[in-house]
């Protein structure tokens, strides 16, 4: 079963109370509206409302080109540290629908000296939260440096983001979840208006609709979204039906998919705004608002159980902001009712679960309490130095 | 018309592969689709469209690359120019212009009939000029009239700008001369495909040449005879063939394992005016290993090595010298030998052979382990017009201060032997250029005080693992990151990629 079903059947799902006002919820984090955090090396914290724990993968680069992949048992907000393997740049993670499987995205340059990226195929154990590395799945020739990646719902497919050579690639993916070799290649040119960041095409966001089986792709380089559908007489072979273009020059970076797959928010970069879609079918995006963002989005995610999404902004300083944004599913628009400055300003990836959210930091991760009922984060932050130098998030349900 | 071959077409088994069999390595590995365009029209359509499919293009011309730069192109597509093969001359500048697809004993037969001119290129007959031009290219004539890629005024190339629109351009040293000197010996395959070599002028073709082939029996070869005829014929092209009067000599030394029976070398000469009225420099030359007292034809039961000349010499004549029409003796046989599975290796030498240089060698190509290996070292004389100066800064070829350029080559049939053969010349390579004569950070590549890196015609995978491979290429003075901005300026979205191109 995957996570989110689980923890929509596991009874971790809270009725969606009011939401705090700005104010409320500044008096709810004390003064300046800052997150304090406090280091916790066994990451203790007050219990949450999840009743079983999950095991959340950090990818993490431990600095000389290296890197490592790590588990933690997570639980309200608890987290403890499991297992750990070597892995080169870890910069994504992506977990199978069905399996205890996770692929990383390597973000480097080099296989066996040829000019490609490659995904590692991680099996988890649900009991120990060991690891095993199933396989290195090396990219097409110049597809280097991939920077996200997603599996099909219905884990046949993991569509990946090459943000160096421009490309995207599918490796089918066998009835265990190892990959293969890639099923799809597909070079993509294109630029925005930014020179040199815009020079060419950079795919650098990936992520599935449940209910088509399709991918979307936000390309940075180009400033467009890529909608991409397998072929209907060779289903592992995916080509793209649809390009949606995004302000010129906006730098489309982050994805972040409603659970009902109907709502996308694409978050840009360059001109920091985020872009609310509704996905049209069988293969189209309409805008439905856009809003100006005060600094760069850094992460973005959407709550599981509500209609809530998380934003991480960062700041010139070393500061981050988390904005927490409710939906109107109606209107396709996004307010924001709360926010918090966060004391890291180098937060690449954001986990939320039922009762905390999980920020992948160059510090180490950073657990932010969630209220139970507004999903907006109380004052308790906790810091697992385990794992410094985190950069990417996924989970896997444990048994 | 273009002409789309797929997988299932008949011909696509046949055209998959070039002329090194051994890529695509798999079938998954092959391109999806062969598109065979003969004008530079038929090139922009075809690229345009494969772009726009989202696919890898490859480039092919004559299908002579050494690594499957080309044929290993899953699910991507080949554009083929093997059909567009004219040699002409533009009416209006009077330019002669040489179509990618065209190969160079065609070229050689053109631009003679026609013009009476010639390229200092290649010695195959069925090199295609795409490939060949682009990375240089080198031949008999090159001491005499320095490579193929200097002669170059202009080129017509299809890149493709970042929006993924295909550009026709015609670049010279005025327009986009960045762009021009990069297609000067750069390597094909890098920033776009080019459809027409321009020449405003080319080199007289020699009227008539000499050869002559001498060969010394392995049988009692001892390692210190061995080494004083290496470095015999290296000490000539350090020293007496620098003068200009040498410089129509050409001579390769070709080094084959001790179960052929001999090795040999094999020469050629005119004078600077094309004729061969004074042979006396060739004489001169030939003379130096008297000492040896070699044979000047082989024993009719001798086997034949696998000459890439065709240095044809006659018995009985003084030192087997043969004078022949300079036509017939580069294009008279023909050749290059049909596809097979191979693999090549190349060093540029600055100076001659060091004895320890020459026992490895020996000791490598008299060793039972290395029998049936196939290996064969081909030392060909370089420099000359080569190394004119100025040269460097104009074109794309780093080396102009070698003397001598190696080819290591080995030829076999079978798959199943693909990982022995690799093995066996990656290690016989390496052993020859680790040691005291090669400087501490570049051991097991010809780099150094003595060396000058390697060709880029002569494509070597295996030369990827070390660090600053580009350097051996490109050399250290400025030319890779230049190719670099080249790149990023023409090639944006690296359309044009293979495992050696230049990467961003
Ligand atoms: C039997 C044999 C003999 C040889 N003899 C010599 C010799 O005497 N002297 C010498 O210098 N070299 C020699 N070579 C090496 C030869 O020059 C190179 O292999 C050359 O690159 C082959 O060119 P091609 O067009 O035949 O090959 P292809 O396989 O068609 O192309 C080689 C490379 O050039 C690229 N390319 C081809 N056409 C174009 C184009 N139109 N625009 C842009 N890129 C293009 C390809 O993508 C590929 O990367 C020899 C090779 C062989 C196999």
């Amino acid at each position: 079963m995957r996570l989110r079903d689980r923890l929509r059947t596991s009874g971790a799902v809270r009725g969606f109370g009011a939401p705090p006002t700005r104010r409320t919820f500044l008096a709810m984090l004390g003064s300046a509206g800052a997150v304090r955090l406090v280091p916790q090396p066994h990451g203790l914290v007050p219990s949450g409302a999840e009743a079983r724990p999950t095991l959340l993968c950090v990818g993490a680069l431990t600095g000389g080109g290296s890197g490592a992949i790590h588990t933690l048992a997570v639980q309200g907000g608890r987290c403890e540290p499991l297992g750990s393997i070597p892995s080169e740049q870890p910069l994504a993670l992506a977990s199978h629908p069905a399996r205890p499987i996770i692929y990383a995205a390597n973000s480097v340059n080099r296989y066996r000296h040829e000019p490609r990226g490659t995904v590692e195929a991680v099996l988890v154990d649900q009991r120990t939260g060991q690891l095993e590395r199933v396989a290195c799945q090396p990219l097409s020739l110049s597809a280097t440096y991939p920077r996200s990646l997603a599996v099909s719902p219905d884990g046949r497919s993991l569509l990946v983001a090459a943000f160096g050579g421009g490309a995207y690639n599918i490796l089918p993916l066998d009835e265990s979840g190892v990959p293969g070799a890639p099923s799809a290649i597909l070079k993509q040119v294109g630029r925005g208006a930014h020179f040199p960041d815009q020079g060419s095409a950079h795919p650098a966001s990936v992520v599935f609709v449940r209910q088509h089986l399709m991918g979307i792709a936000a390309d940075f380089g180009a400033d467009r979204l890529d909608l991409l559908s397998p072929d209907p007489n060779a289903p592992r072979k995916f080509t793209i039906v649809n390009r949606i273009a995004c302000r010129p020059g906006s730098g489309p970076c982050a994805l972040a998919l409603h659970r009902e797959g109907g709502l996308l928010v694409a978050a840009q970069r360059l001109r920091p705004a985020l872009t609310i879609f509704r996905l049209v079918p069988p293969a189209h995006l309409e805008q439905s608002g856009e809003i100006p963002l005060p600094s760069t989005p850094a992460a973005i995610t959407w709550c599981p159980q509500q209609e809530i999404l998380y934003t991480v902004l960062t700041e010139r300083s070393c500061l981050s902001h988390l904005h927490v944004w409710q939906l109107d599913p109606a209107a396709g628009t996004l307010r924001r009712i709360a926010e918090a400055a966060l004391p890291a300003a180098d937060i690449r990836a954001i986990h939320a679960g039922p009762a905390a959210l999980y920020l992948a930091s160059e510090r180490g991760l950073i657990t932010v309490n969630l209220d139970h009922t507004s999903r907006t984060p109380l004052l308790t932050t906790g810091l697992s130095a385990a794992v410094r130098g985190a950069v990417s998030l996924a989970a896997v349900t444990r048994a | 018309m273009t002409v789309a071959v797929n997988r299932g077409d008949p011909r696509f088994d046949t055209l998959k592969s070039g002329h090194n069999l051994r890529f695509p390595a798999s079938d998954q590995e092959a391109a999806d689709r062969i598109l065979l365009c003969a004008s530079a029209d038929e090139t922009a359509d075809a690229l345009r469209r494969v772009i726009a499919a989202g696919m890898r293009p490859t480039v092919r011309s004559g299908g002579h690359c050494y690594e499957g730069f080309v044929s290993s192109n899953p699910q991507g597509a080949i554009i083929d120019l093997s059909l567009y093969k004219t040699v002409t001359r533009d009416g209006e500048t009077g330019s002669y212009c040489v179509a990618p697809g065209a190969v160079l004993g065609d070229v050689y037969l053109s631009l003679y009939k026609r013009w009476n001119l010639t390229l200092p290129a290649g010695s195959c007959f069925m090199v295609g000029a795409g490939g060949h031009i682009s990375g240089g290219g080198y031949g008999l004539l090159s001491r005499l009239y320095g490579l193929t890629a200097d002669w170059i005024t202009g080129v017509d190339i299809l890149t493709v700008d970042a929006d993924g629109t295909v550009v026709a351009r015609r670049v010279d040293k005025d327009q986009d001369p960045d762009l021009f000197r990069a297609c000067r010996g750069a390597g094909g395959g890098n920033f776009g495909i080019i459809t027409s070599f321009r020449f405003e002028k080319l080199p007289v073709a020699p009227r008539e040449v000499v050869n002559a082939s001498l060969f010394f029996p392995w049988k009692d070869m001892t390692e210190e005879q061995f080494t004083r005829i290496l470095m015999k014929f290296g000490d000539y092209w350090e020293g007496r063939g620098k003068d200009p009067d040498t410089w129509g000599l050409f001579s390769l030394l070709e080094v084959t394992p001790k179960v052929t029976g001999h090795f040999g070398i094999h020469s050629q000469f005119c004078q600077p005016d094309g004729t061969v009225n004074d042979v006396s420099v060739f004489n001169e030359f030939l003379s130096r290993f008297d000492v040896f007292q070699p044979m000047t034809t082989l024993p009719a039961t001798a086997p034949l090595g696998p000459h890439r000349l065709n240095l044809r010499t006659q018995g009985g004549s003084p030192r087997g010298i043969i004078k022949r029409p300079w036509l017939d003796a580069t294009v008279g046989d023909g050749g290059g030998g049909g596809p097979t599975r191979a693999k090549y290796k190349s060093a540029y030498m600055k100076k001659t052979f060091t004895p320890a240089e020459a026992s490895t060698i020996y000791k490598l190509y008299t060793s039972p382990a290395n029998e049936g290996r196939g290996s064969v070292i081909s030392i060909d004389s370089y420099g000359g017009a080569v190394n004119r100066p100025g040269l460097v800064r104009d074109t794309a070829v780093a080396q102009r201060s070698s003397i001598m350029k190696l080819q290591w080559q080995c030829y076999w049939r079978n798959a199943d032997e693909d990982s022995e053969h690799l093995r066996a010349m990656d290690e016989i390579y390496t052993a020859v250029y680790t040691g005291s004569h090669v400087d501490a950070h570049h051991q097991g590549t010809p780099w150094g005080d003595r060396y000058e890196g390697c060709y880029m015609n002569y494509a070597d995978c295996d030369m990827l693992r070390y660090s600053y491979w580009p350097e051996l290429y490109y050399g250290r003075d400025g030319l890779y990151p230049f190719l670099q901005q080249v790149k990023r300026r023409y090639d944006p979205n690296n359309i044009f990629h293979s495992s050696m191109s230049v990467q961003e």
